[in-house]
């Protein structure tokens, strides 16, 4: 029967399904930070037609004709610059560009597969491995053994990117564990229920029950598993193109160094039991420690603290380290396990070396077994009344002294608690702050050659336009062509030496075609000038990603992160009253009506002037580190897009006005949840209206459904 | 059939919540009686396991309860204090929930559930979510399930609270009628409740089993310690304040207070006939010179 209660339980169906939206989402969102829609299906086309064309060449022919296709696409980049300023790169040299890498990387497998068996043959010439029971000697055989194998691999060219994209997306694994933490609440719910004594007293309800419900977690994780990681994979597939899983698994060329002979179908195969072992046994190694703490509360934030150690311990510590088996027998870092088949590592366990991706196999088995165990021996042995721990009787001492310290807490400071601390209003939060600091993206961009020196031109420039400005644009611009007509008559006939002042002339012609877009940018400064409007050389490609249209996409996405916060932190703020049955008594005080309301809807506002602060400043932070936010302090007509404001306000100014005007369609959303919360009944139905009214719509919206605009809040915030 | 507890203990920290509980139980109603914090609840917890037990032993059958949990669990229905459920599921689902716990098959798991749902008169209500019942509904929701599975020790704390008088009467008569195959515990500060029902009577305090009798014998116990006085609020006050807590019964000549205690004031009259248990109650735990 317990299957039946937790798979018939429409919340926990919700909540997963929300889940699953949410992951699928967030991956969308991650492709949309690397690149846009006709980046991707450009960079798509290019890498599946590249493949076909050149998969049988030798790899020194590959090269050299992806060497002028890139320097031909640097051309018409160039060309289209000039026509439309909002091009950063097209899809098609980011496709060019991973294939380049793509071939290098695999010219360099044999070589290296023979470096590593000539390594051991060389080392064991040295005086100091000689010693036969030496760690040192050891390893070095056993890398030579296990590298052995891959001399007959002939990994082959082919599309990598869908796979890259699915195994460096690490929100999956955040995901599934939510989901398996909700199916451990379900199971505790008998104890915050109050019926933990009637199930205790049963026949059935202890270790059988406990057994059904390893089961059931088993289960869940495998259809987790197998939904979430195989649509993530297929989206990916479908974004950025194909893969034949025939081929050896090396030819991922991050999976050089992976070992064992199988294929790419295989791999994945192998790849989602591994992903499913550890998520059990961590879900497992989570329900043990909640079922150790009578307070649901304490064991988690134990689990969370041990899991966030472990998390900087497998960041912190160096592959190199002496102490590297912290780093690699780390329950946080199992779960990077591409990261584990993509490095070769031993480590020295009683002077043996041992592959790491075995010893972690092994720890998962012992770990799975022990805690299946334990908590079949906790389900016997565990009474539903009983002392309370230490942790327990610490915390609510400390409660007691903070309560007796401290004054009265006001009413405001009373419904703060309920909503941030009863209601997990703070989790939800903190819940955002780690999915915007995943998915913060301050990668270095590629820029063609041509926008490396528009963006030098632009800051060399910057600042108002002077006649002074445009006589040094047009000296320079004189030399570049001068310079440009020496090489072109400084070709010797040797093919070397000519291919080099080619390359040359190419850099400077690009130069000089950035140079001119900035020229021609200074002149239309001038002649806004002309009509009174003031304003100055600013490089807009920042604020393009701010407020330009080519991203909008992004913006919205970002808006619509801080709306489903909203919907799931604000949207049981009214009903808590009427669920826990204290809304009759509250009604009745001085305070309980208006006074109440008024605080809520001040804490609604605290709340999304917070959710706006944590996604508003992000998406700044990331663009300013990626782009720059340059010359805010010139009128906000220096930026090209922008010049028929009529305001006479600086772009910094105009960046504070559209950002607070944001925050403020935010706070009216916070207010609509909080009045949409007062007519519901209970917590879950508050929050389920939110975002059926605010976020369904916004999410077909984004979708790409633009007929729902008109009822997506989105739409209305993006200002 | 039999049960007996002999010895019990359980402290809770410093706290003495059992001490030396000892009595062999037999089929029939034993009502237990005793103030907040006098030890029936952990009585219960331990008969069911659901505390773990410090010294002493229990016997079903003359086989040691704790030697073999599980068979001795298939004997208990329990009824706690707490209204404890899943507020999701419907009363019907609840109670098949639970009745698999228990053990109980497909079909006599149905054809139970059916009959209790009608014995407790929620067999119309069924098929609703038990967040939309009222308190007297979940309390019977809750009898329903610790009458699964024909259990012959039936725990019962606070059974009819909540109830409208109707249905007390009806779940009180149904308990009487189905404990003359079973042992029935049945914990309840409705003294009205086991002065109908219960064969014999445990009177705890603080931990300690003070008396086990029939309810006959409890009420001869306190002849003679029964009083009445006529007299003024103020009065009534005064002497509650000097003689511990007595019943104030409204007259048109003021108030009648009806004291019991092994010292009673010298002008009031010494009752006989009518001594009920909430007397007894009223001796054992709100007297002051008991």
């Amino acid at each position: 029967m317990e299957w039946k209660r937790i798979f018939q339980n429409k919340r926990f169906l919700i909540m997963i399904l929300v889940l699953y939206v949410l992951c699928i989402f967030l991956f969308y969102r991650e492709m949309n930070n690397k690149e846009n829609k006709t980046q991707r299906l450009e960079m798509k086309q290019k890498v599946e037609s590249i493949i076909d064309q050149v998969e049988e060449w030798e790899s020194t022919n590959i090269l050299q004709y992806l060497t002028e296709q890139i320097q031909k696409e640097n051309e018409q980049i160039s060309q289209q610059y000039n026509r439309n300023e909002e091009v950063e790169v097209s899809g098609t040299l980011l496709g060019l560009k991973e294939v380049y890498q793509e071939v290098t990387a695999l010219d360099g497998f044999s070589q290296k597969v023979q470096s590593v068996l000539q390594n051991e043959q060389q080392m064991e010439l040295l005086a100091v491995f000689q010693k036969d029971d030496g760690y040192g000697l050891k390893n070095i055989k056993k890398t030579a053994r296990d590298y052995e194998v891959l001399l007959n691999v002939h990994p082959k060219l082919m599309n990598n990117i869908s796979l890259n994209r699915y195994f460096d997306f690490k929100i999956t694994d955040f995901v599934i564990i939510a989901g398996a933490i909700l199916t451990i609440f379900m199971f505790l719910q008998e104890r915050k229920r109050g019926i933990w004594e009637v199930v205790n007293t049963t026949k059935r309800g202890r270790c059988y029950l406990a057994i059904e419900r390893v089961g059931i977690l088993a289960l869940l994780i495998g259809v987790f598993v197998a939904l979430f990681h195989s649509t993530i994979l297929l989206i990916s597939i479908f974004n950025y193109g194909a893969i034949d899983v025939s081929l050896p698994v090396q030819s991922i060329t991050r999976l050089q160094d992976f070992t064992y002979v199988m294929s790419i179908g295989q791999f994945l195969i192998y790849y989602f039991i591994m992903k499913y072992f550890y998520y059990f046994m961590l879900a497992l190694l989570i329900w043990l420690v909640l079922s150790l703490f009578r307070n649901t509360t304490v064991g988690l934030s134990i689990f969370i603290f041990i899991f966030g150690v472990e998390y900087t311990l497998f960041n912190t510590i160096l592959s190199s380290s002496g102490k590297n088996i912290w780093k690699y027998i780390n329950i946080a870092g199992w779960m990077n396990w591409i990261e584990y088949c993509q490095r070769y590592q031993n480590v020295k366990l009683f002077s043996y070396p041992i592959e790491i991706k075995q010893i972690a196999l092994v720890l998962f088995c012992i770990f799975t077994v022990v805690s299946i165990c334990a908590l079949l021996i906790l389900a016997g042995k565990r009474k539903p009344i009983g002392k309370q721990s230490i942790f327990t009787v610490f915390f609510n001492r400390l409660g007691s002294w903070i309560s007796n310290k401290i004054p009265v807490p006001s009413l405001f400071a009373l419904e703060a608690r309920k909503l941030f601390w009863m209601q997990r209003g703070i989790w939800i939060l903190l819940i955002l702050l780690l999915i915007q600091i995943q998915m913060l993206n301050t990668s270095k961009v590629y820029y063609s050659e041509e926008l490396m020196y528009r963006n030098y031109y632009y800051k060399k420039y910057e600042g108002l336009v002077t006649d002074q400005t445009l006589k040094k644009m047009e000296e320079e611009e004189q030399s570049i062509s001068r310079a440009i007509k020496e090489l072109s008559s400084s070709f010797t006939g040797d093919e070397a030496v000519d291919n080099g002042i080619f390359i040359q002339i190419q850099s400077q012609q690009a130069r000089l075609t950035a140079l001119k877009s900035i020229m021609e940018r200074g002149n239309g400064i001038l002649a806004l000038g002309e009509k009174g409007v003031g304003a100055g050389i600013v490089n807009p490609i920042g604020y393009q990603h701010l407020f330009g249209k080519s991203e909008e996409h992004k913006q919205e996405e970002t808006i619509f992160m801080g709306v489903i916060t909203l919907c799931l932190v604000l949207g049981g703020i009214c009903s808590l009253e009427k669920q826990a049955g204290t809304y009759s008594v509250i009604k009745v005080t001085k305070k309980g009506s208006n006074t109440q309301v008024i605080q809520k809807i001040l804490l609604a506002t605290i709340c999304a002037i917070v959710v706006s602060g944590i996604i508003f400043g992000f998406e700044i932070y990331e663009v300013s580190h990626r782009y720059g936010l340059f010359g805010n302090q010139y009128r906000v007509t220096s930026i090209s897009f922008l010049e028929s404001i009529s305001f006479n306000i600086s772009i910094g100014q105009y960046v504070c006005i559209i950002y607070g005007l944001r925050t403020f369609m935010m706070i009216l959303v916070s207010s609509s949840i909080v009045f949409l919360s007062s007519k519901c009944k209970t917590v879950f139905s508050g929050i389920a209206i939110s975002l059926l009214l605010f976020v369904l719509p916004s999410t077909m919206y984004i979708m790409g459904i633009s007929i729902v605009g008109i009822i997506s809040v989105v739409k209305y915030i993006h200002i | 059939m039999k049960l007996e507890l002999k010895n019990l203990t359980k402290h809770y920290g410093e706290i003495c919540a059992l001490s030396n509980f000892s009595a062999t139980f037999t089929k029939g109603v034993y009502g237990i009686l005793g103030a907040n914090g006098a030890g029936k609840s952990t009585l219960m917890n331990l008969i069911t396991d659901n505390v773990a037990y410090e010294s002493g032993e229990i016997y079903f059958e003359n086989q040691r309860v704790w030697a073999s949990r599980k068979t001795f669990r298939e004997k208990i229905g329990y009824m706690p204090q707490q209204q404890g459920y899943y507020e999701e599921m419907s009363a019907r689902s609840y109670l098949y929930y639970i009745g698999r716990l228990k053990g109980l098959s497909g079909k006599q798991l149905k054809k139970q559930v059916e009959e209790l749902l009608e014995i407790v008169n929620l067999k119309d209500e069924a098929h609703q979510l038990l967040r939309s019942f009222s308190g007297g509904m979940k309390q019977r929701v809750m009898l329903a399930q610790a009458l699964l599975g024909n259990p012959s020790i039936l725990l019962l704390d606070e059974p009819t609270a909540g109830l409208d008088p109707r249905e007390r009467i009806r779940i009180r008569n149904y308990i009487a009628k189905i404990a003359r195959e079973r042992i029935v515990l049945l914990a309840t500060h409705i003294v009205s409740d086991i002065e109908c029902i219960a064969s014999n009577v445990l009177i705890m305090k603080k931990g300690e089993l003070k008396s086990m009798t029939t309810p006959e014998q409890l009420i001869s116990n306190i002849i003679g310690k029964v009083g009445q006085i006529q007299c003024t609020f103020e009065e009534a006050e005064k002497l509650q304040k000097q003689y511990g807590m007595g019943t104030m019964i409204q007259s048109n000549d003021g108030v009648v207070l009806r004291l019991v205690g092994d010292k009673l004031p010298e002008q009031s009259h010494i009752i006989t006939n009518g001594i009920t248990l909430e007397d007894v109650y009223l001796y054992y735990f709100c007297n002051k010179n008991t």
